[in-house]
């Protein structure tokens, strides 16, 4: 559906992925070429040292995104997808958050690389030269993500004024393009506008064209759709589906809508209470999911063609990030669950290349879906 | 907008005419006239109602508040039972050394205040902000005539850097205005610092709460995200939105600077409409008490209207028409 995506991309990392693999780890990137990753996350930790205890948001995180791919992060609540994805450019706010652990390649560069005998971040200065510009953000809250007290125009002309040294009026002709781009109506008014006269959706579009002011290599979307009304989301998913094909970006797409990941993504991976939990392509996750979690979320997704009269849910909730269950932190939920999941967290199987479980009910040809405590 | 500020000073009228009528029956209702700083318990009835004649008290009360509307309209503020002499002829030298003492507690305030209260808020808990908290706390529950006896103990006396009252010395010929400007200056850095004490607390409280507010919210993420630094981030896209309520407070902060230059101007000995409104109240000199009062009253009239102006000024989202 992208291919097409990497016709342009001929600038060719230096990086090898290969030297930097952390050898116990049975995520990603083994048989990519090289060149083909932009961004490779490898055993992320986001903790939150409060008063009540340490959160640990990001426990040990793997993911990677290659160049012109989509990636859905999917997740309940809380599951740690915004955390892990506003770590990748640092602007978690710390205190009270830490980054402990982990290691972040972007582009050929070490944005981050944490464990007990360095502790390295990139400094400021060049990470603020990539938020922004090689990184853009697409937030959840269109309401109250753009400043109030100043105009459309300034909002979306200040990346390009920093980072592409644009003077005010070259930056203030690009915003009317990228209003245009985004398909607002009238966007030579609309510059002009504050955000407050502005509906939700349009503010929506209007983040997404600040995200795309820089032509970013990698945007990052943190539930664009989540804030708007049902028809509104369909129109902006068709706008950021329509301009995948015409930009040179990478996407990771933060949601917990499965229906939403369908329609977007290239391959996706599960979180849950801080961890990935499985890894797939699209097709094959929606095809045979491995991880009882992930069987759990495609089960509650409504379907209008079922005459079932039940929502299917998953029992229990998503438990307190303080005070995890010990083992697999799924297992209270789990339907086959053992006595092991209760005491050491499972290993991470691989399927294919791309497909990859943490479970310890899989057992080499999927995992059986009679359930029980037998093992 | 024009028709807005238009229609909200002709809504001051009716306000203004409504304070001067309580203003009239609460001083009516005090106990005592001027006429009793004169009278001897030795006296005869008509020797104290000729005395009476003379202050113009001998109408009732009703008629004597026509006559001072039609009076105060045309511009005759009556004449100062203490000194004989008329009301605006006191009063006019006082305005400005009240004005400028105001203005610079003012200015004082808002130039410590607001920039204390975003260090305060962007070091949350930092020892800079527990300092700066404890300081403001002093500041609010310190009564100012302590405060500024202490200031006058250390910095009038022991070190002798400022004068110790009043705001010439009348033995110094200034040889040019500016040199008699700065001579006033000197006079008033103290009142200054005591009058501006409470304005420095109350913004740096009202600061650090608004700031500490805005800098959580989702378009700081937004900023810092499109690689901003910190400083245009705080100074600019916090600070535009953090200040909307503190600018909202300007104009109401105008009846507490005069409220405070009573106390400092008695403190400090400058001849000002604080202490001539307190010497006034002893004296029952009713025309003066009338005359401060009600330009007090203008005052803070004229202060909401700004502060709404202000509040439009400040914010795209309000508009007025």
């Amino acid at each position: 559906m992208n291919e097409n995506l990497n016709n342009d991309l001929n600038n060719v990392d230096d990086v090898d992925i290969g030297a930097m693999m952390v050898p116990e780890s049975g995520m990603p990137a083994v048989g990519q070429k090289k060149e083909d990753i932009l961004l490779d996350v490898k055993g992320l930790k986001t903790f939150f040292h409060t008063d009540n205890g340490t959160v640990r948001a990001v426990n040990d995180v793997d993911f990677y995104v290659r160049k012109g791919e989509t990636l859905g992060l999917v997740g309940e609540s809380g599951c740690g997808k915004s955390i892990s994805s506003m770590s990748i450019t640092r602007i978690v706010e710390t205190p009270p958050g830490k980054y402990e652990g982990g290691e972040i390649t972007f582009d050929g560069k070490t944005l981050l690389r944490i464990n007990e005998n360095e502790r390295y971040l990139l400094p400021e200065k060049d990470m603020r030269s990539i938020r922004g510009n090689d990184i853009s953000f697409i937030f959840q809250e269109p309401m109250t993500s753009l400043n109030p007290v100043f105009k459309i125009s300034k909002q979306i002309s200040e990346p390009m004024m920093l980072h592409r040294g644009m003077t005010k009026k070259e930056a203030h002709e690009e915003s009317i393009r990228l209003l245009d781009l985004v398909r607002i109506p009238n966007p030579e008014r609309i510059v002009d506008e504050y955000p407050f006269s502005l509906s939700g959706g349009m503010r929506q579009r209007v983040m997404i064209a600040m995200a795309l002011a820089c032509e970013p290599k990698l945007l990052i979307a943190d539930e664009p759709t989540t804030a708007l009304d049902v028809t509104v989301q369909a129109q902006v998913l068709e706008l950021m589906n329509d301009l995948k094909s015409r930009i040179n970006a990478s996407i990771i797409f933060i949601t917990h809508d499965l229906g939403v990941i369908a329609e977007m993504c290239d391959r996706v991976v599960v979180m849950y209470a801080g961890k990935v939990v499985e890894s797939s392509p699209i097709e094959e996750l929606f095809e045979s999911p491995q991880h009882p979690y992930t069987q759990g979320l495609i089960a509650s997704k409504p379907d209008m063609a079922t005459t079932e009269k039940r929502l299917h849910v998953i029992p229990g909730n998503v438990p307190d990030l303080t005070e995890l269950p010990g083992g697999c932190p799924f297992h209270p939920r789990c339907y086959k669950v053992t006595e092991r999941c209760k005491q050491e967290y499972p290993p991470t199987h691989k399927i294919t290349d791309e497909h990859i479980v943490s479970c310890w009910e899989y057992n080499g040809s999927g995992i059986s879906s009679e359930g029980g405590e037998e093992a | 907008m024009r028709t807005y500020i238009i229609r909200r000073l002709l809504q001051i009228i009716p306000v203004f005419l409504g304070i001067t009528v309580i203003l009239f029956l609460i001083i009516e209702l005090s106990p005592g006239d001027a006429s009793t700083n004169f009278i001897d318990p030795r006296m005869r009835p008509e020797q104290r109602a000729e005395i009476a004649r003379r202050f113009g008290l001998e109408e009732p009360a009703f008629n004597r508040y026509f006559i001072w509307l039609g009076n105060t309209l045309r511009g005759d503020l009556g004449m100062s039972m203490r000194y004989q002499r008329p009301v605006t002829e006191i009063l006019a030298p006082m305005i400005p050394t009240t004005l400028t003492l105001a203005l610079l507690a003012f200015l004082f305030s808002v130039i410590i205040g607001i920039p204390a209260g975003i260090i305060s808020a962007t070091r949350q808990y930092s020892l800079a902000d527990n300092s700066l908290t404890v300081f403001s706390l002093i500041g609010i529950s310190l009564p100012s005539f302590f405060f500024g006896l202490i200031l006058l103990r250390i910095f009038a006396i022991q070190m002798q850097w400022f004068p110790l009252f009043g705001i010439r010395n009348p033995l110094y010929a200034p040889p040019n205005a500016l040199a008699g400007a700065m001579h006033m200056l000197h006079h008033l850095v103290l009142p200054m610092i005591v009058l501006g004490m409470g304005g420095t607390a109350t913004f740096m409280r009202y600061t650090r709460s608004s700031m500490l507010e805005v800098i959580r919210s989702d378009y700081i993420r937004t900023a810092r995200a499109k690689g901003l630094s910190e400083k245009v981030v705080i100074y600019r896209h916090a600070l535009r939105n953090g200040l909307i309520p503190i600018i909202t407070l300007f104009g109401f902060w105008i009846p507490s600077l005069m409220g405070g230059a009573v106390i400092t101007e008695s403190i400090f000995g400058i001849p000002g409409l604080g202490r001539t409104a307190i010497d006034a109240v002893n004296f029952r000199d009713f025309p003066i008490i009338m005359a401060v009062n009600s330009m007090l009253a203008f005052l803070t009239l004229l202060g909401a209207l700004i502060s709404d102006l202000l509040y439009a000024a400040a914010d795209p989202r309000i508009k007025y028409d």
